[in-house]
Formats: structure tokens, C-alpha cells, sequence
């Protein structure tokens, strides 16, 4: 083993990667759970716009806020911000739970619901009779 | 084996009737010598004669660190890739889990690396909002879940120093999560001050330190950094030291009404960059030459850029304006203003774009340089056409009124008579 001891310098190049300085973790607190049922095709909507409540918003959540005003679903929400789809879902659900975001319902919300497949096939049944 | 002891017996005898020595004499002597000299000239001004033995410490920890550095960058960004796929949340929150390790393994490894005095990693050439600057130094910290974001400024710190300024608040973030009640929260705000500097502000509901500690610690805090004993016992205190004076950031601890320790921190004017649009979006709307953000641009930016646009071109305008008045020349600062000059010719829509009076006024004072590069060859031929018809003009008026002069001055010393 040789240790060099005329220029104790660097290795060359340097820091070669550069990882995010702020880490996923710290933008939801750590928290992976959220309290919606949030899926990759969900859609999300802002039902009122409120330019003073968006100002109070970090600029993740500020940024889904604004990206929201027409209905979007969190796959393209996460692709266009480049925001991990994990964050998303806890910033969305944080959203949601102001009632500044409007969750859209998808298919799979009903899916074990028995009253909802009931009422659906009662209508069908009623348009083909 | 003889032959060989042989041989060093006689080189042995010959060196001591010493007339290998009297070969070198002379001048072959000379010659080293002269090319000894030269060489000194032009090595000994950069390199110093003999590192001590703590330098060449100092250097070997810093380079072990570098390459820790690098393997734990690497895995922090194959977790990035994972998490970013990752669809359960048991799952999602063990790689946040592991997440969390490696940016603290991270951190120490930069810390390591300024208490032996080099940079802790490449500076960004951009800058970064201070919300992000001080998450950035939340996520490196054991509880970083306590640290409560209060009221900050939309301003962004330049990109020489973002990078430092979190590790430095991120030693101040962990000091007051450790020493304050698990269930407290510790509370970061910043605010422009009158100045022009920005002061961040680190709250804590610990029991605080005693007069005496807290005038020792700011002595410290106050005093030019130095590796000794005591930065062993407070290592965290020296990296702020350190890290305090490569940007003439202070630092100071105080007492908090009714009970606990706030640590202040003034980042001076210079290395507060003004940002009235995120870090992020900024770069979608303004960035051009990079090909890995213009890919991602576009989708980015089209469903946005009806409903932002115009804020955003306004923000623009008033950052020309400022910076055309400060006379301010960074090297974002210049590209962005080369193409907010572009796009300030005229609207999308085709239009020509209206410059503000105070943008006109700045450009016909002093600071012209940067508009005039901008007009085409054919406005400035134009304005140079302009200007002869008004000195034309001038001078046939000025013929005028000489003309016209003498018998305006003989009424005029008849009234003065």
C-alpha cells in the first residue's frame, strides 16, 4: 500500500453524481400513507381557484394546486413536475383534506361497493326492460 | 550470488577512494545544480516546501471522504430511482427509511471534508430558493420530522453558497432538535431585512443554555475557525464556523422568550439572489441550452404557459429592469437577459412589445450597452438616420436663429437702455 505523501489532493473529478439535496422524506415528513384512495389514473380537479391560499403553499404543493385547475390525473402530475408519484399522493391527499382539491372518482372506488354494483344493475336492467 | 557481492564490493571501493564522487564533480555538478535552481523557481511558489503532518491528514481524510462521497451519492440516487417506482407504502417508507440514512452518511462526509478545509462538493451554477436551501438542510438531520417551516421569503440564495448554507443550517437544525423535548417542534424562518440581507432564524423549546455557555458559545461562533480540541467535542459548532466565514455568513445563539434558544443567521446581500418565480419553473420558462431540462420542458410547460405566461414575461421585464440598473453582471443574469431581450421585441402574438419608461430612461442614461447590442443592424442604421435628420435640423434652426439675432439683440439693448 502506497500513501502518497507529496500531494494529499482529491481524487480526480471530484464529486461525480450530485443526488437531490432535498429528500423526498422531508417533503411529506416521512409519511408514504395517504388518507385518500389515490391511484396512477386518479384525477384530480381545484374546484375554486384561491390565488392567497396558493400563496401560502410550499412550491410542490403550490405547483399541483396550479397544475390542477383543469382536471389532471396524478400520473401526468408527477411526470410534468418531476415530482416522485410517493409525494405526490401526500401532498394531493394534504390537498384534498382542505378541500382545495377535488378527487375525482374512478371505477375502482366502487369496485366492492355492493349498494353502487346494485343500483347499476338495476338500471340496466330498467333501460332493457 | 558471488558475482553479484562482488560487484557491490567494488562499486563500495571505488565510491570510498572516491572516484565516483570526482566524477560527479565539475561540471556535471554544475549542471544539476543550475537545473535544481530552475526548477525551484517554478515549482516553489505553488507548492509548499513540506506539508505538516496535519495537512497530510487533513488531505488523506479529505480524500477517503470524497470517495465515500461518491458511493453514497450513487446510492442515494439508485433510492431516488427506486422510491420513485415504489407503489406500497410499508415499502416506500423502509426506502425512506434507508433514504434518510444515506443523506445523513452524506452529511457527515461533507462535514468531514470542510473541517479539513477543502469544498465539501461542486457549487451549483444556480440558484436555489431559500425553501429549499433550508429543506435541504432538514432532510440531512436525525429528526427532521420536528423542524416546522415558518414564514419565508420567496428569495433564493446564489449558487456559490446554497449548498453550504444548508449543511451550516443543518448543524443549527440538528443542535435544536437534539437538545429540545422530543414532542417540541423547531421552527425555521427567514426574512429580507432592510439591508438587503436575509436573516434565517432557528427556534427551539429546549430548556436554553446559561448566560455564561451562550457568550462562550458565540465567542466561538465569532472567532476565525480553527481545528483544535474543542472542535472535537463540538463538531458541529466548527462546521458552522467554518462554513460561517468562507461566506461571511454571521451566526449567533440567543435566548427565546419564555424558554429555549434561537440561533440567527445572516446571509449577507451578496449571496441573496432575488427569485419571485420557484427555482424549478424558472428554468422550464428560461432555459434553453440544456438538453436534459428542455426535454422535460415542454410537457412541463405547455399546459402552464397560457395561465403563467404573462406573470411570468412580467417577472421578466422587472428583473431586466433591475438588473439593468444595478449594473449587475452574473452569469445567469446575462443569458437571461440575452433572451428576455429576444423574446422582448415583440409579443407572441407578434405584436411589438412595450418597454417600460424606466427601462427606456436607463437605456438612454448610462447602462446602454446591453440594449444597444440587442437592436438589429437595420434599427440601429435607422436610429443613426434619426439622429442626423435631428442634428440637421438643429443646425438649420441654430442658422435660423443667428440669422434672426441681430436685430433681436438691438431690441434687446434698446429695452435694456
Amino acid at each position: 500500500m502506497v500513501i502518497r505523501s507529496d500531494e494529499p489532493g482529491d481524487a480526480p473529478g471530484g464529486r461525480e453524481v450530485r443526488s437531490r439535496r432535498v429528500r423526498p422524506y422531508a417533503l411529506t415528513g416521512g409519511r408514504t400513507r395517504s388518507r385518500h384512495q389515490l391511484l396512477v389514473e386518479t384525477m384530480i380537479s381545484v374546484p375554486s381557484y384561491d390565488a392567497e391560499f396558493a400563496e401560502t403553499l410550499l412550491p410542490e404543493s403550490r405547483s399541483l394546486y396550479e397544475n390542477a385547475r383543469s382536471p389532471v390525473s396524478l400520473a401526468e402530475l408527477s411526470a410534468s413536475l418531476s415530482i416522485p408519484l410517493g409525494v405526490i399522493r401526500i401532498l394531493v391527499s394534504d390537498l384534498a383534506a382542505e378541500e382545495a382539491v377535488f378527487i375525482h372518482p374512478t371505477g375502482h372506488t366502487y369496485q366492492y361497493d355492493h349498494t353502487i354494483l346494485e343500483r347499476i344493475l338495476d338500471g340496466l336492467n330498467k333501460l332493457s326492460a | 550470488m558471488t558475482r553479484v557481492r562482488d560487484m557491490l564490493e567494488r562499486s563500495r571501493r571505488s565510491l570510498l577512494a572516491g572516484s565516483a564522487r570526482e566524477r560527479l564533480e565539475g561540471p556535471t555538478k554544475q549542471l544539476l545544480q543550475r537545473s535544481r535552481q530552475s526548477v525551484a523557481q517554478f515549482v516553489a511558489p505553488t507548492t509548499p516546501k513540506q506539508p505538516s503532518p496535519q495537512e497530510v491528514l487533513a488531505g488523506v481524510c479529505s480524500s477517503v471522504a470524497l470517495r465515500d462521497l461518491n458511493l453514497v451519492d450513487s446510492l442515494l440516487e439508485q433510492l431516488e430511482r427506486m422510491e420513485a417506482d415504489e407503489d406500497d407504502p410499508d415499502s416506500l417508507a423502509s426506502l425512506y427509511k434507508l433514504d434518510h440514512l444515506a443523506t445523513r452518511l452524506r452529511r457527515n462526509g461533507e462535514n468531514l471534508r470542510v473541517l479539513a478545509g477543502r469544498d465539501a462538493g461542486e457549487n451549483m451554477d444556480e440558484a436555489s430558493s431559500l425553501v429549499d436551501v433550508i429543506r435541504a438542510g432538514m432532510s440531512s438531520i436525525e429528526h427532521y420530522s420536528r423542524v416546522e417551516l415558518g414564514k419565508i421569503s420567496n428569495l433564493g440564495v446564489v449558487g456559490v453558497a446554497a449548498d453550504d448554507v444548508s449543511r451550516l443550517l443543518a448543524e443549527l437544525l440538528d443542535n435544536a432538535t437534539s437538545h429540545s423535548p422530543p414532542t417540541s417542534a423547531v421552527t425555521v424562518s427567514a426574512h429580507l431585512t432592510e439591508q438587503g440581507s436575509v436573516m434565517v432564524r432557528v427556534e427551539d423549546s429546549g430548556i436554553g443554555l446559561p448566560a455564561a455557555r451562550l457568550s462562550a458559545l458565540n465567542e466561538r461562533l465569532a472567532s476565525t475557525p480553527v481545528l483544535d480540541r474543542d472542535a472535537v467535542r463540538h463538531m458541529g459548532l466548527a462546521v458552522v464556523r467554518r462554513l460561517a466565514s468562507r461566506h461571511d455568513i454571521s451566526v449567533w445563539l440567543g435566548r427565546r422568550a419564555p424558554h429555549g434558544t434561537t440561533a440567527s443567521v445572516l446571509l449577507p446581500e451578496s449571496l441573496v439572489h432575488e427569485t419571485s418565480v420557484p427555482a424549478k419553473r424558472q428554468v422550464q420558462v428560461s432555459e434553453k441550452p440544456e438538453p436534459a431540462r428542455a426535454q422535460r420542458s415542454p410537457d412541463a410547460a405547455s399546459p402552464q404557459r397560457p395561465t403563467t405566461g404573462p406573470v411570468t414575461r412580467a417577472r421578466a421585464a422587472e428583473r431586466t429592469e433591475r438588473t439593468g440598473q444595478t449594473g449587475k453582471t452574473e452569469k445567469t443574469g446575462k443569458t437571461e437577459q440575452a433572451e428576455q431581450a429576444e423574446q422582448s421585441s415583440t409579443t407572441p402574438n407578434g405584436l411589438p412589445r412595450r418597454v417600460p419608461q424606466s427601462l427606456k430612461g436607463a437605456a438612454d442614461n448610462g447602462p446602454a450597452a446591453v440594449d444597444n447590442h440587442d437592436l438589429t443592424e437595420s434599427e440601429q442604421r435607422a436610429g443613426h438616420e434619426q439622429l442626423l435628420a435631428d442634428l440637421g435640423d438643429f443646425a438649420e434652426g441654430e442658422q435660423a436663429a443667428r440669422q434672426d439675432t441681430p436685430p433681436d439683440d438691438t431690441t434687446h439693448r434698446r429695452a435694456e437702455q
